[in-house]
C-alpha cells in the first residue's frame, strides 16, 4: 500500500476506498483541495477539524451526495463515477446529525428501509430489524411500533444507527452523529459505538468536531484545515508526534490527558477484591494501593473501602455516577478515582455488576508511556 | 412544524374513536337528509311551502332534483378531479430539483388565473368549447388549480431537508425519495387544497346552467328569473348539502390516509 503526501497509513489492514488529489469547489470557493486519504478497512477513522475545513464535504463525496471536481475516489477498484449512485449508497450505511428518521413510519418501519430498498425478502427483514434493535439495546417489543416524534434524541440517534447498520453494509458513514445529544448521553452512545464497532469490525467513516469524541473512537486521525489534509495517523501517534503548530493548538495544551482518551478500562481491568462484609477481612496492604469492594447480593458495588496513607476511608458508591463501564475512557476513571478519592475506580459489566477495577497506579504507568 | 403537528394528532385512541363514531353518524345523518329532500317532491313541496307559502310552485317544470344533482356532482368531481390530477403533478415538478427554478413563476401564473370569474371564462371559451357542460368544466377546472397546486407545493416544501437527506443518503432513487420519503409527508397539505377546491367547485358549479351546461344552477337561474324565491332555496338546499357532505368524507378520508 503506498502511502501520500507523506501521510502514514495503518500497516495492520488494507484499504478498498481510496481518495487521491480530490477537489471540491463551490463556486468560487474552494472547498476541498488535493485531499488524498485511504481509508483502511474495518476500522474507524474520524476526520476532525474546525468548522468549515471540509471534514463533512469529504465524507458526503464518498457517497457521492457531493461531486468532485478534481481527482478521483477508487471503491474496490472501481472509479465511483462509475458506479451506480444508489448502490453505492445501499452498501455505505449513512447516519447523520439530525438523524432524518422518516416521521411517518415506525421505528422497525425506519429501520427496515435500506433492506426493503434492496428487496430482501420479508421473512429476513423482519428478522434483522429486530436483531438491530437488540444490537443497540433498545427493546424491541417496545420501540418497533413506536413512531419517531416518540423517542429521546438519545434513541433516536440509535434507531438511525441501527438504520445505517440495515442492510448489513460493509461501510459506515456516520457525520457527527453523536453531536446533538447532551454530554451524557453523548459518552454513552460512545460506549456502545465502540462495543458494536469491536463485535462488527466495519469499516467506518466518522466526522465530529469533539477532540474527545474523535480520539477515543478512531483507529486512524485525520486532521483537516481549510480543505486539506494537515495530518492523518493513528491517534497516538499524532499526540505524541503533533506536525506543526496547528495540530499542536488543536489538540491542546492536555495531551497528556487526551492520551487517556485513547484507552477504554477494559484494557487496564483488573481483578478486584470484593466482599458482601462491610470491611474486608484482611486490612488492604497500605502499599498495595488497592480497593476493597462492598457488593450487594447480586454483585452491585455498595461501597469502596481503602487506606490512603495511614487513614482507613470509606465511601459509598452509586452505581453509574461512582462507575464506570468497560468500553469507558481512562479519562473518566481517573475522573471517578479523583472524584471519591479511593485509589481506584469500580468498573461494572452487565447489570450493574462489579467486574474489575482499574487502579491509578496503572494509569499512571500507562500514561508515562 | 411536521414534529408539532404530529404531537397535535397524537390524542389517546379512545377519544379519536368517539371522534370517529360521531363522524360516521353526523355523515348517515347528512346522507339522510339528502337523499330524502332529493328523492321525493313531496318532502320538497311540504318544506318550500312552509318557508315560502304564497309561491305558485316547488319544483322545477322539466328536470327533477335528482337529475341536476346528479349533473351538479359529476361536474364537481370532474374539475376536482382534474385539478387534483394537474395540480399535484405541477407542484411535484416544480418542487424538484429540475423544477424549481419555475416554481415561482408557476405559482405566481397560478395566482392569476384564478383572478379570472369563470362566468367570464365560460364566455370566453364558448366559441372554442360550444355550448354544454365543457367550457363550464374548462372554468371550474381553472378557478380550483390554484388550492391544490398551492398546497402540494407548501407541502413538499415543509418536509425537513434532513429527511430528504436521509432518503438521498440511503440510496433512493429520485422516484423512491418522492414516493417513500416525501409524499406521504405532503399528502396531509394536499388533501386539505382539493377538499377546497372540491367545496369551491361545488358553489361555483352553478354557473354551469348559463350555458347550458346543467346542475342545480338550472333550478336556482329559473327561480331567478321567475322571482321565485322556494326554487333558488331548494337549489341551494342540496348545495349546501353536498358540501356538507363532502366535508365530512374528506376528514375521514384524511383519517384513514394518515400516517
Amino acid at each position: 500500500m503506498q502511502s501520500h503526501h507523506n501521510h502514514p497509513v495503518l500497516t495492520d489492514t488494507h484499504s478498498f476506498l481510496t481518495v487521491k488529489n480530490i477537489a471540491v469547489n463551490y463556486g468560487e470557493i474552494a472547498a476541498l483541495q488535493d485531499v488524498t486519504l485511504s481509508i483502511p478497512a474495518n476500522r474507524v477513522t474520524v476526520l476532525i477539524g474546525p468548522s468549515g475545513c471540509g471534514k463533512s464535504t469529504t465524507l458526503r463525496c464518498l457517497n457521492g451526495l457531493v461531486k468532485i471536481d478534481g481527482g478521483s475516489i477508487t471503491y474496490e477498484d472501481e472509479g465511483i463515477q462509475d458506479l451506480s449512485e444508489t448502490d453505492l449508497r445501499r452498501s455505505m450505511g449513512y447516519a447523520i446529525q439530525s438523524v432524518g428518521l422518516m416521521p411517518h413510519l415506525s421505528v422497525e418501519e425506519n429501520v427496515d428501509l435500506v433492506p426493503r430498498l434492496l428487496g430482501w425478502p420479508k421473512a429476513s427483514r423482519t428478522e434483522r430489524v429486530e436483531k438491530l434493535l437488540k444490537l443497540v439495546r433498545l427493546e424491541p417489543e417496545i420501540y418497533s411500533k413506536k413512531y419517531p416524534h416518540e423517542l429521546s434524541g438519545g434513541e433516536a440517534q440509535r434507531i438511525g444507527f441501527a438504520r445505517a447498520l440495515g442492510a448489513d453494509p460493509p461501510m459506515l458513514l456516520m457525520d457527527e452523529p453523536f453531536g446533538a445529544v447532551d454530554p451524557l448521553n453523548r459518552e454513552q452512545l460512545q460506549d456502545e459505538f465502540i462495543r458494536i464497532q469491536r463485535q462488527l469490525k466495519k469499516t467506518v467513516v466518522f466526522v465530529t468536531h469533539d477532540l474527545d469524541e474523535a480520539i477515543r473512537l478512531a483507529d486512524y486521525l485525520v486532521i483537516m484545515k481549510d480543505g486539506k489534509i494537515v495530518q492523518a495517523d493513528a491517534p497516538e501517534r499524532i499526540l505524541a508526534s503533533p506536525r506543526g503548530e496547528f495540530v499542536e493548538r488543536f489538540l491542546g495544551p492536555d495531551r497528556a490527558l487526551q492520551r487517556l482518551t485513547l484507552f477504554t478500562a477494559d484494557r487496564l481491568m483488573e481483578k478486584v477484591l470484593s466482599g458482601v462484609e462491610e470491611k474486608p477481612a484482611l486490612a488492604p496492604d497500605e502499599s498495595s494501593n488497592r480497593t476493597y469492594w462492598q457488593v450487594d447480593a447480586e454483585g452491585k458495588p455498595i461501597a469502596g473501602y481503602a487506606w490512603v496513607g495511614d487513614k482507613a476511608i470509606r465511601r459509598l458508591i452509586v452505581n453509574g455516577t461512582h462507575t464506570v463501564q468497560q468500553y469507558s475512557s481512562l479519562k473518566e476513571c481517573v475522573s471517578k478515582i479523583l472524584n471519591l478519592g479511593l485509589p481506584s475506580a469500580a468498573v461494572v459489566c452487565e447489570e450493574g455488576r462489579l467486574c474489575g477495577e482499574v487502579r491509578f497506579e496503572t494509569i499512571q504507568q500507562i500514561s508515562q508511556g | 412544524m411536521g414534529r408539532c403537528a404530529l404531537k397535535l394528532y397524537s390524542k389517546s385512541a379512545k377519544a379519536e374513536d368517539t371522534n370517529l363514531t360521531k363522524r360516521v353518524l353526523l355523515l348517515a345523518l347528512l346522507v339522510t337528509l339528502l337523499l330524502l329532500f332529493m328523492l321525493s317532491e313531496q318532502v320538497q313541496t311540504l318544506i318550500l311551502s312552509f318557508l315560502f307559502p304564497s309561491e305558485g310552485r316547488y319544483t322545477h317544470s322539466r328536470k327533477t332534483i335528482l337529475q341536476m344533482t346528479g349533473e351538479h356532482i359529476m361536474l364537481t368531481l370532474l374539475a376536482t378531479a382534474l385539478a387534483a390530477t394537474v395540480g399535484v403533478l405541477i407542484g411535484i415538478a416544480v418542487t424538484r430539483k429540475g423544477g424549481q427554478d419555475f416554481q415561482i413563476l408557476i405559482l405566481r401564473l397560478n395566482a392569476f388565473i384564478q383572478t379570472f370569474p369563470p362566468s367570464a371564462v365560460i364566455i370566453l371559451a364558448y366559441p372554442v368549447l360550444g355550448f354544454g357542460w365543457k367550457p363550464a368544466l374548462l372554468a371550474l377546472f381553472l378557478y380550483s388549480l390554484f388550492p391544490i397546486l398551492g398546497n402540494t407545493v407548501v407541502g413538499f416544501q415543509s418536509v425537513a431537508p434532513e429527511i430528504k437527506e436521509s432518503a438521498r443518503g440511503m440510496g433512493m432513487t429520485a422516484l423512491q425519495q418522492l414516493w417513500i420519503a416525501e409524499f406521504p409527508q405532503a399528502w396531509p397539505m394536499i388533501l386539505t387544497g382539493i377538499r377546497h377546491s372540491y367545496i369551491l367547485n361545488l358553489g361555483t358549479a352553478a354557473i354551469a346552467a348559463v350555458i347550458g351546461g346543467g346542475g342545480l344552477g338550472t333550478i336556482i337561474i329559473s327561480g331567478l328569473a321567475l322571482r321565485n324565491s322556494a326554487l333558488v332555496l331548494s337549489g341551494t338546499i342540496v348545495i349546501s348539502l353536498l358540501a356538507f357532505i363532502g366535508e365530512q368524507v374528506f376528514l375521514l378520508l384524511s383519517r384513514f390516509t394518515r400516517t
